[in-house]
C-alpha cells in the first residue's frame, strides 16, 4: 500500500496580532484548532477521525481541502505538497461530504444543475453525456431519477445528503471525507447513508477520512481510528485495537459513553467530568491531565508523545505501563 | 414512519409546482403594465400631440375635446401626461437600476474578498451616506448641468450605497454556508462563485428594494423637475406638469393633481410589486 495522504506536524490556527495587540505589546488571541498534528492515509482505506465537538476534526478536515489556511506543517497528497495551495485538477481529486444537509446544497439551483456543474467544469464527461452521468450518479447513490429537476427544498435530509454525496462523487474524488456526515440525520436514515458510504467506498475504492463525534458510528466503516482531542491525535490504531485495547483514558473515557446493549453503567465510568479547556488556553504538560482520571505529577509538567507500539499509537505517559489491556471503570 | 431514499415515495407534484402568486404582485404587475403599455402605445392612444402649442385656447377647462383641459399654452393635458410615461417610466427604471447594478458589484466584491477592498468599499460608502441625500443630488445635478444624462449619473452616485450595503451584509451571511464552501472544494473560479452560488440567493432583499427604489426615483426626479433641474421643457414630465400648474391651482386645479394623481398610481403599482415579491421569494 501507498500513502495517499500524508500529513506532518500540521497546525491550523485562527485569529493573528492585530494592530490593537502590535501596539500594546500583548500577545495575540490565537486558536489553535489543529495543533501539531501527523496522520497518514493508505490508498484506499477508511480511516475515522473521532473526538469532541471543538476538538479541530471539522478544521483538520477543512484543512485538506483547502478551506482554511495552514500555518506550518507538510501536507502530501498523492506525493504532491499542497500545504501552500494547490491547482484545480488536483483540487478536484480531494472532495468533502458536508454536515448539515439544509445548507449543503445551493437552493436555487436543482439537483440537475448541481450536479451538472461539476461535470461541466471540470469537463468530467463530454457535453452530451452529462444527462446521462446525472442519472448514473442518481443511480449510485440510490435515488430516483425523477429527484434530478427538484429544487433542495423540496427534499428530504436523507435525500439531500446523497444528492451532497453524488455531488463529491460526480468530480471523482481519490480522496473522500465525510465531515459528520450523518450527524444531523435521524437514526434510521443514517444507518442507510452509512450503509451508502461503505457500499461507495467499496464499488469505487475511495479513499475514506471519515469525521465524527459518534464512536458507534464508525465501527462497522472504518479500517482504522485516530482519536482526537484538543486539536492532536490522541491514540491512533485500527478500529479493533481501538474499541478492544484503547490505550489513551481519553478514548477509554469516550468508548465507556458509547451506550452499550445489557451493559449496566457502573459509577466509576463517569470518567469524562466537564469540558475540554479553551484551546487559547492550553493546560501545560499533557493537554488532557485536567481531565484524566489517572493523571499524575508527570502529566502536569511534561507533554507525552504520540509513541507506537506495533501499529497502535497513543499520547499517554502509561499507555505502555503494562501489557495488560486496561479496563477502567469495572470495579468489583 | 420515518423513510429515506430509495424506498421513499416520491411527491412529484412537489417538484413542478411553484407556489401560487401573492395577490398583491400580481394587483401591481397589472398596474404596472398598464404604464408600461401607455408609453408603448402612446401615439395610438394619445389624442394630440405632447408640444403642439394653441394659445387661443390655453387653460382650457376639460371637456369632450380635451377630457383633463388644457394647460398654459393650450397643449392637451391628458395627451401630456400620456406622454410623459415614456420619459418618466425608463428614467425611474435606469434610475435605480444603475446604482443597484454598481452597489450589487461594489458590495458583492467588498464581501466576498474582504481585506482592502471591503474597507475602500465600506468607507466611501460611509462618505456619500454622511451627506443628506438631496442636498447631495441638488449639488451635483447643479454642477453637471441639468438633464436626463446628469440625473442617471447622480442617482448612481448616491444610492449605490445601500444596494451595496445590502447585498454586503447578505453575502456575509451567506458565504459560510456548506453549499459556497463545497463549491471552493470544487475548484470553481471567484467569478462562479459569486454569480452562480453567492448573488442569486443573497439578491433577494436586493429585488425587493429595487422596486421600491424605482418609485423613490420617481419622486426625486418629479421633485428635481419642480425646482427646474430635471427634465426640461418642452418634455412631458409629471414632476414638471406638477410645478407648472401650480400658479393656477385655485383656477385650474387639475393642471396639478393630475399628474400628481398619477405618480402615485405608478408608485402605489410599484409598492405592491415590491411587498409582493418579499412574500413570494420569502423562503423560496
Amino acid at each position: 500500500m501507498t500513502a495517499l495522504l500524508e500529513i506532518e506536524k500540521l497546525t491550523v490556527q485562527f485569529g493573528s496580532a492585530t494592530l490593537t495587540d502590535r501596539i500594546l505589546r500583548r500577545r495575540a488571541r490565537v486558536l489553535r484548532a489543529v495543533d501539531d498534528l501527523s496522520l497518514t492515509l493508505e490508498q484506499g482505506e477508511a480511516l475515522a477521525v473521532v473526538g469532541e465537538s471543538g476538538c479541530g476534526k471539522s478544521t483538520l478536515a477543512r484543512a485538506i481541502v483547502g478551506l482554511v489556511p495552514i500555518a506550518s506543517g507538510r501536507v502530501h497528497f498523492d506525493g504532491m505538497d499542497i500545504a501552500g495551495g494547490r491547482d484545480r485538477s488536483t483540487r478536484r481529486r480531494i472532495q468533502m461530504v458536508f454536515q448539515d444537509p439544509g445548507s449543503s446544497l445551493n437552493p436555487s439551483l436543482t439537483v440537475r444543475n448541481t450536479l451538472a456543474e461539476v461535470l461541466k467544469v471540470h469537463s468530467m464527461v463530454p457535453a452530451d453525456r452529462i444527462g446521462e452521468r446525472c442519472a448514473e450518479l442518481m443511480d449510485l447513490v440510490e435515488l430516483p431519477p425523477a429527484i434530478l429537476d427538484a429544487r433542495p427544498q423540496r427534499l428530504s435530509g436523507g435525500q439531500k445528503q446523497r444528492i451532497g454525496i453524488a455531488r463529491a462523487l460526480a468530480a471523482e474524488p481519490d480522496l473522500l471525507i465525510a465531515d459528520e456526515a450523518v450527524a444531523a440525520l435521524d437514526v434510521s436514515v443514517q444507518a442507510s447513508v452509512l450503509n451508502l458510504l461503505r457500499q461507495l467506498r467499496h464499488r469505487l475504492g475511495l479513499t475514506l477520512l471519515f469525521i465524527s463525534h459518534d464512536l458507534a458510528v464508525v465501527r462497522n466503516l472504518c479500517d482504522r481510528v485516530a482519536v482526537m482531542y484538543l486539536g492532536t491525535v490522541v491514540e491512533e490504531s485500527n478500529t479493533e485495537e481501538v474499541f478492544g485495547n484503547p490505550r489513551h483514558p481519553y478514548t477509554r473515557a469516550l468508548l465507556s459513553a458509547v451506550p452499550r446493549i445489557g451493559v449496566k453503567k457502573t459509577s466509576g465510568e463517569a470518567a469524562l467530568a466537564g469540558e475540554p479547556p479553551s484551546p487559547l488556553a492550553l493546560p501545560l504538560g499533557c493537554r488532557f491531565h485536567p481531565r484524566c482520571p489517572i493523571a499524575a505529577e508527570v502529566c502536569r509538567i511534561e507533554e507525552p508523545l504520540l509513541e507506537s507500539r506495533q501499529q497502535h499509537a497513543a499520547r499517554c505517559h502509561f499507555a505502555w505501563e503494562s501489557t495488560e489491556p486496561i479496563t477502567i471503570g469495572e470495579q468489583p | 414512519m420515518m423513510t429515506d431514499g430509495p424506498s421513499q415515495a416520491y411527491e412529484s407534484d412537489a417538484v413542478s409546482s411553484r407556489r401560487p402568486l401573492p395577490g398583491i404582485l400580481v394587483a401591481g404587475t397589472v398596474i404596472v403594465g398598464v404604464f408600461v403599455l401607455l408609453a408603448l402605445l402612446a401615439p395610438f392612444i394619445a389624442p394630440f400631440d405632447a408640444v403642439e402649442q394653441d394659445i387661443p385656447n390655453k387653460l382650457a377647462a376639460p371637456s369632450a375635446e380635451h377630457w383633463l383641459g388644457t394647460d398654459e399654452v393650450g397643449r392637451d393635458v391628458f395627451s401630456r401626461l400620456i406622454w410623459a410615461t415614456r420619459v418618466d417610466l425608463p428614467i425611474g427604471f435606469l434610475a435605480a437600476l444603475f446604482p443597484m447594478i454598481l452597489g450589487t458589484f461594489l458590495g458583492a466584491l467588498a464581501a466576498y474578498f474582504g481585506g482592502w477592498v471591503d474597507f475602500v468599499v465600506t468607507r466611501i460608502a460611509e462618505v456619500v451616506q454622511a451627506f443628506p441625500i438631496y442636498v447631495f443630488l441638488i449639488a451635483l445635478i447643479f454642477a453637471l448641468g441639468p438633464g436626463v444624462k446628469s440625473i442617471l449619473i447622480t442617482f448612481t452616485v448616491v444610492s449605490w450605497v445601500l444596494y451595496a450595503r445590502l447585498i454586503r451584509g447578505e453575502i456575509l451571511r451567506i458565504r459560510t454556508r456548506e453549499y459556497v464552501q463545497a463549491a471552493e472544494a470544487l475548484g470553481y473560479s471567484h467569478a462562479r462563485i459569486l454569480t452562480r452560488h453567492l448573488l442569486p440567493n443573497a439578491g433577494r432583499q436586493t429585488l425587493v428594494y429595487f422596486a421600491s427604489d424605482i418609485v423613490l426615483a420617481l419622486i426625486t426626479l418629479a421633485a428635481l423637475s419642480y425646482f427646474g433641474l430635471g427634465v426640461q421643457p418642452p418634455t412631458p414630465e409629471w414632476g414638471a406638469m406638477v410645478a407648472a400648474g401650480q400658479r393656477f391651482l385655485r383656477t385650474q386645479w387639475w393642471l396639478s393633481v393630475t399628474p400628481g394623481l398619477v405618480i402615485a398610481a405608478l408608485g402605489t403599482g410599484l409598492s405592491l410589486i415590491s411587498d409582493g415579491l418579499d412574500e413570494w421569494l420569502k423562503d423560496a
